[in-house]
């Protein structure tokens, strides 16, 4: 145990470290807000797509020499609302182009990393994350994001919810929904490049999609689901990023693994709270 | 006179093909209508044009005597069941609070819109009571029972206190029969408006009310008339579907066909007369009534119809 504290003073004392565990709760909070909206608009096909075509903008800002993140979430935001444009349109099968994206994005970035000249990046860095590679800008980035992400939800959160739970209602009633939609995905990009670092563009769906599994299971309003989600994506990182660093694994699959622990966790929590219900019954 | 609802000669398409062709139906204020229609009639359009989420081609549609966009806050629309996300853990007093979204909260939708006290809150509590969900106002909707969620929205309607109330598929989730008289309340708001405390300023406006459905069985509930809408529009007062209506939901049935005889023995005063013709020569079905004769070739659907009628 003591051995484990040493451990654990050591990890939390490395500068690298702490900018690390900063990054993964700045990131937590806006995916915590934001996977949770995602998840119970059923736009997680479309968040994946988002996802994996921003590995285009790593191309493309590597391609011609941008700082990485801003080019990036610029990249990203612009492919999101292509495709949530085209998942509106309902007559044609919009999975398909979104899948064909989400594949040409990535195809895209590939290429424009190898074409560029002298540089052998390696794509494990974007596609699993890299807790080394976070910088002071990094940092400031995901601040301003998370500062527009809290704003945008907390002002228009009745609207929110509103066009959550039932859309056509709420555009009946005159509520914009067609922006809100387009707003959610584009959020939804933001999110991804702020996951970026701390778990990578493949890692980024678990992030996106088990922390408000989690805490739907658990919360009574969809405040309080957001809430739980931020403070449980907070806690996964921090626990995964610390283990990680002790046992000299990979942070971002360490990170995903820790939250799929607590989720299988949560469903055997119910599970066994209603067996027990149901004894009760039975001896009453 | 100011109709509740004139669709006057509207005509919409959603590519060539229109959907709705010179369409018109007039609803005064406090009647009771069943707009029935089969399935890709244009049901689901025409309540979208009534809504104004679609403009149409030609023609105009009047709430009220003004267009749908401006007239918002006056419908209450209850959707079909299945759009709402009845899983995302929300309480029904929430769910309810969510009816008075209002467009002039800030511009793309941010901004306040229900507050949890005050008198929107006693309107949201009180629309539960009314639908017979008061022991529910705090219940997560996930937990509620089908017909029970459909209520709920019923009463997300009724908060915004409207003055049309619109709604789509409502027989869909009902509740078994004695626990909720469903067009029994519908048609007491539609004779005495809202006679909660909350809405003093218009209790003697009666609500108008539309409900659309592809289920004649509906037809068994106090209707002040009803409307078939497949292209076009036909109504008629009273809750007796006539001959015409029958052939634009179902389509003219070969004399040959058992369905056919079946139309025929629908009650309706020159069905009777023609009552014997089914097996007849067609010159006596002309005479009776010329235009139900049937024309060869057009086979419909002649199940569901027999299926609905035996339900009653």
């Amino acid at each position: 145990m003591q051995a484990f504290l040493l451990d654990l003073n050591m990890v939390l004392s490395m500068p690298f470290m702490q900018n690390a565990l900063l990054a993964g709760l700045l990131a937590s909070v806006a995916c915590g807000i934001i996977g949770t909206l995602v998840a119970a608009n059923r736009m997680l096909f479309l968040a994946g797509g988002v996802a994996h075509t921003a590995y285009g903008g790593v191309g493309l800002a590597l391609f011609l020499g941008l700082p990485v993140l801003p080019t990036t979430l610029v990249f990203s935001i612009g492919a999101a609302l292509l495709m949530s444009a085209l998942s509106l349109k309902s007559r044609i099968n919009n999975e398909i182009l979104i899948g064909a994206l989400w594949a040409v994005g990535m195809a895209a970035g590939i290429m424009l990393i190898d074409l560029t000249p002298g540089y052998r990046a390696d794509l494990g860095t974007y596609l699993f994350g890299n807790i080394l590679a976070v910088s002071g800008s990094d940092i400031l980035l995901m601040l301003a994001l998370d500062g527009l992400v809290l704003l945008l939800v907390v002002g228009g959160f009745q609207g929110l919810l509103a066009f959550t739970f039932d859309r056509d209602f709420a555009a009946s009633r005159g509520l914009p929904v067609a922006f809100l939609h387009h707003l959610l995905v584009a959020l939804a990009a933001v999110c991804v490049v702020m996951l970026i670092r701390v778990v990578g563009l493949l890692l980024v769906m678990a992030l996106f999609t088990l922390p408000p599994a989690i805490a739907a299971r658990h919360a009574r309003t969809f405040q309080g689901t957001m809430l739980l989600a931020v403070l449980g994506s907070g806690l996964f990182c921090s626990a995964g990023l610390v283990l990680a660093a002790m046992f000299d694994l990979a942070s971002g699959a360490m990170i995903i693994l820790v939250a799929c622990a607590v989720f299988a966790l949560s469903l055997l929590w119910t599970k066994l709270k209603k067996l027990r219900e149901k004894r009760h019954e039975r001896t009453a | 006179m100011t109709w509740a609802v004139e669709i006057d000669k509207v005509t919409f398409a959603y590519d060539a093909d229109p959907v709705l062709e010179n369409a018109s139906l007039r609803v005064g204020v406090g009647e009771f209508v069943g707009l029935f229609g089969p399935n890709g009639g244009g049901k689901t359009t025409l309540t979208r044009l009534m809504l104004g989420l679609l403009q149409p081609r030609s023609g105009e549609v009047r709430i009220l005597g003004r267009p749908p966009a401006q007239m918002r806050h006056k419908i209450g629309y209850v959707p079909q069941f299945s759009t709402a996300s009845f899983n995302i853990p929300i309480t029904a007093f929430e769910a309810v609070l969510t009816g008075q979204i209002n467009q002039k909260a800030l511009p793309f939708g941010f901004g306040r819109h229900w507050s949890r006290r005050g008198d929107g809150a006693e309107r949201a509590r009180e629309a539960l009571r009314m639908v017979g969900l008061g022991d529910y106002i705090d219940r997560q909707v996930s937990e509620l029972s089908g017909g029970q969620k459909q209520r709920v929205l019923i009463a997300r309607a009724l908060a915004s206190n409207p003055d049309v109330l619109l709604l789509d598929e409502p027989t869909a989730s009902i509740d078994p029969q004695g626990k909720f008289c469903f067009y029994e309340f519908l048609a007491g708001l539609s004779k005495v408006g809202c006679q909660n405390s909350w809405c003093n300023d218009v209790n003697d406006t009666p609500m108008t009310i539309i409900m659309v459905s592809h289920d004649l069985s509906i037809t068994t509930g106090p209707l002040s008339s009803i409307a078939t809408v497949n292209r076009n529009i036909v109504s008629t007062p009273g809750n007796t579907p006539d001959p015409a209506m029958l052939e634009l939901l179902y389509g003219t049935h070969p004399q040959s066909c058992p369905f056919d005889h079946f139309i025929r023995h629908i009650p309706h005063e020159q069905a009777e007369e023609c009552a014997e013709c089914a097996y007849c020569a067609p010159s006596c079905c002309d005479e009776a009534g010329a235009e139900y004769a049937p024309r060869a070739g057009q086979l419909g659907d002649n199940n569901s119809f027999a299926q609905q009628r035996r339900s009653v």
